[in-house]
């Protein structure tokens, strides 16, 4: 046929605004604002403390240790600022970006937003798995996992049990997969309940306040794996943008486009298990910024994953090292976990920003 | 692009949901899928748009196995518009129709100006070139759906399936959607609910009943009075349409609705 039709135009009833908060070109510059910020964050985290150390004292003892020349001139200062304090700041980046991820991953899979490593119990199976293995003390099994190692296996088991129970005929069923994994964390918290209880006080102290989440404690040694193991999920996920865009739009629209759905899927259970594992078993349970940090990502620049992405990355890090600071100070000189603070901060800062977004357009996300 | 579905079977829960179809539509036909509800229509369909393996039977793009290609090859040759185009939030019409691209694309690859023009073209040709930022959640249900269709255009394939495409659109809407995808040169395979739209826009019809081919063939040699009684049970009146010519037809209950107005005393 020589002549194609064209539907007349509809005009819409008001003129164009711009979709998002930061679209175009502004996305790179958020993206540089939020890098510039991370820096920002990870200097005054590590310059504050149980004594607070000039910021100019600290940038120079990092300088030195980064580019290997520079006078060192307080060995003490630059054990404080290298070995202890640089350490735990670095590590509440990879925890929060390792989350915040995660988030992405399983938000994406469910095509849910309210999906996030606690929803689909993969944070509690970590938890039990890390749990179990002081609870068995010496025995073989768990000297051979260790605890980072038994956490990434209990929430691989939990998402794989989640995943194949909410298949039907085929098809994972989303609806399925959120009761499922909401179900198989409430089994795992009561288990890990029952654990605790078999402890001695002693044990119990540490252990609550490892449940709780806290990055105190971190030395270089304990960066190498999260950090290498974010980078794997990250770099996957990267490559998977496309996919997950075309997947937010329901499996048989992605099929449609040509998204190998089934693959991508079981790709997205084990990044998101194994980003939520890895930082379970480093910091404990770290709630709300798996759920949080996307949405305020996609709040600014929309849904697109090529921005989410990154945006999430970023921010999720920048966020905890900004909240494990507030854990440092709010109660000096002793430590709070974490976890308080994620949620304490987090919620109200989340519900706000619904509320007014809800105000502004109507079409929270 | 040819179309060939032989023996096809479908199977959900192991329940036999379309037994034994065969159906073919040449290069630049509209093939029209009518039948009553859960005849099958949509299961067939999604034999054919990969979201269900036949249990038996096969399913040819021009000789070759829809089934045994790569997902993104197999998108480059056929694009769906499906029964259920949900809008995802946050994101704005032109990017719902760049996910059209993706069959186009390397992982890592950056937009071309190739795929921006194809997106803008998709999205001029439904009429809803001016929405190209707006979010989809803003949009109209008739909006949207002109947004679906524009991603199906985008991904440039010689084959559209159509699975009852004109749900939710007003009735100027449908009208103008039909014209819009027979004007386009593509093979077509569409369910269709309206058996007047498919009388008048289709080249063939093939009528399911329980999952079997009822009767095939061009719309004005199988949809009669009496068949259609048979397959819908509903009493049809067919003829030309008074205002275009073209095939029409018309329906009424067998039971309920009187033949002429009657008046109580």
């Amino acid at each position: 046929m020589t002549d194609t039709l064209t539907l007349p135009p509809r005009t819409g009833p008001t003129p164009s605004r711009r979709p998002h908060l930061i679209s175009g070109p502004a996305t790179g510059l958020f993206l540089a604002a939020l890098l510039a910020g991370l820096v920002a964050a990870l200097v005054v985290g590590i310059s504050i403390g149980s004594v607070n150390l000039p910021l100019g004292q600290v940038w120079g003892v990092v300088w030195a240790h980064l580019t290997g020349r520079g006078a060192q001139a307080d060995p003490l200062l630059s054990q404080v600022v290298w070995e202890i304090r640089t350490p735990r700041a670095l590590l509440a980046a990879l925890s929060g970006a390792g989350l915040a991820v995660a988030g992405v991953a399983l938000q994406a899979l469910v095509r849910n937003p309210l999906a996030d490593p606690y929803v689909l119990g993969v944070s509690s199976a970590a938890s039990l798995g890390a749990v179990l293995v002081p609870a068995l003390g010496g025995t073989a099994l768990a000297g051979a996992f260790g605890v980072t190692g038994a956490a990434f296996a209990a929430a691989m088991l939990s998402a794989l049990l989640v995943y194949v129970l909410s298949q039907r005929s085929g098809r994972l069923l989303d609806s399925w997969l959120v009761l499922t994994g909401v179900a198989v964390g409430y089994l795992c918290a009561a288990a890990t309940t029952f654990i605790q209880l078999q402890l001695n006080p002693g044990e119990l102290q540490g252990m609550m306040f490892w449940l709780m989440g806290s990055v105190a404690g971190a030395s270089w040694p304990d960066l190498g794996v999260p950090a290498l193991l974010i980078a794997v999920c990250v770099a996957w996920l990267a490559l998977q943008v496309r996919a997950l865009n075309a997947l937010m739009a329901g499996e048989e629209a992605a099929i449609a486009i040509g998204v190998p759905v089934a693959a991508l899927r079981i790709g997205l259970l084990v990044a998101g298990s194994l980003l939520t594992a890895t930082v379970v078993s480093v910091v404990g349970g770290v709630g709300f910024i798996g759920l949080m940090i996307p949405h305020m990502a996609r709040f600014v620049v929309g849904a697109d994953h090529r921005r989410v992405l990154p945006v999430s990355l970023l921010a999720g890090a920048v966020f905890l090292v900004l909240v494990d600071l507030a854990a440092r100070i709010a109660d000096r000189p002793n430590e709070l976990p974490v976890g308080i603070f994620t949620t304490g901060l987090g919620v109200p800062f989340f519900l706000w920003l619904l509320r007014r977004r809800v105000k502004g357009g109507g079409d929270a996300a | 692009m040819r179309l060939d579905l032989a023996g096809v079977s479908a199977r959900i829960d192991a329940r036999l949901i379309v037994d034994d179809v065969t159906l073919t539509a040449g290069p630049g036909e509209f093939v029209a899928l009518v039948g009553p509800n859960g005849s099958g229509k949509s299961t067939l369909l999604r034999t054919v748009y990969r979201s269900l393996r036949p249990s038996a039977g096969i399913v040819r793009l021009d000789g070759r196995d829809l089934w045994r290609m790569r997902p993104r090859q197999a998108a480059r040759h056929r694009a769906v518009l499906p029964q259920h185009g949900q809008a995802a939030e946050g994101f704005t019409a032109a990017e719902v129709v760049a996910a059209g691209r993706y069959s186009h694309k390397r992982s890592l690859a950056r937009e071309t100006s190739a795929d921006r023009a194809a997106v803008g073209t998709a999205l001029d040709r439904v009429g809803m070139g001016w929405a190209a930022d707006r979010l989809v959640t803003t949009l109209s249900g008739g909006e949207r759906q002109r947004v679906l269709l524009a991603r199906a255009l985008a991904q440039e394939a010689p084959l559209l399936i159509l699975d009852e495409p004109t749900n939710h659109l007003d009735v100027g809407s449908q009208l103008l959607l039909l014209d819009l995808i027979r004007s386009l040169g593509l093979t077509l395979l569409a369910a269709l609910h309206d058996l007047d739209q498919a009388a008048a826009y289709a080249d063939q019809v093939v009528v399911l009943r329980d999952g079997r081919v009822a009767g095939h063939g061009p719309p004005a040699e199988v949809l009669t009075p009496a068949f259609i009684e048979e397959v819908f049970g509903v009493r049809a009146h067919v003829g030309p349409h008074p205002l275009t010519g073209r095939p029409h037809i018309a329906v009424a209950s067998p039971v309920t609705m009187p033949d002429e107005p009657t008046t109580t005393t």
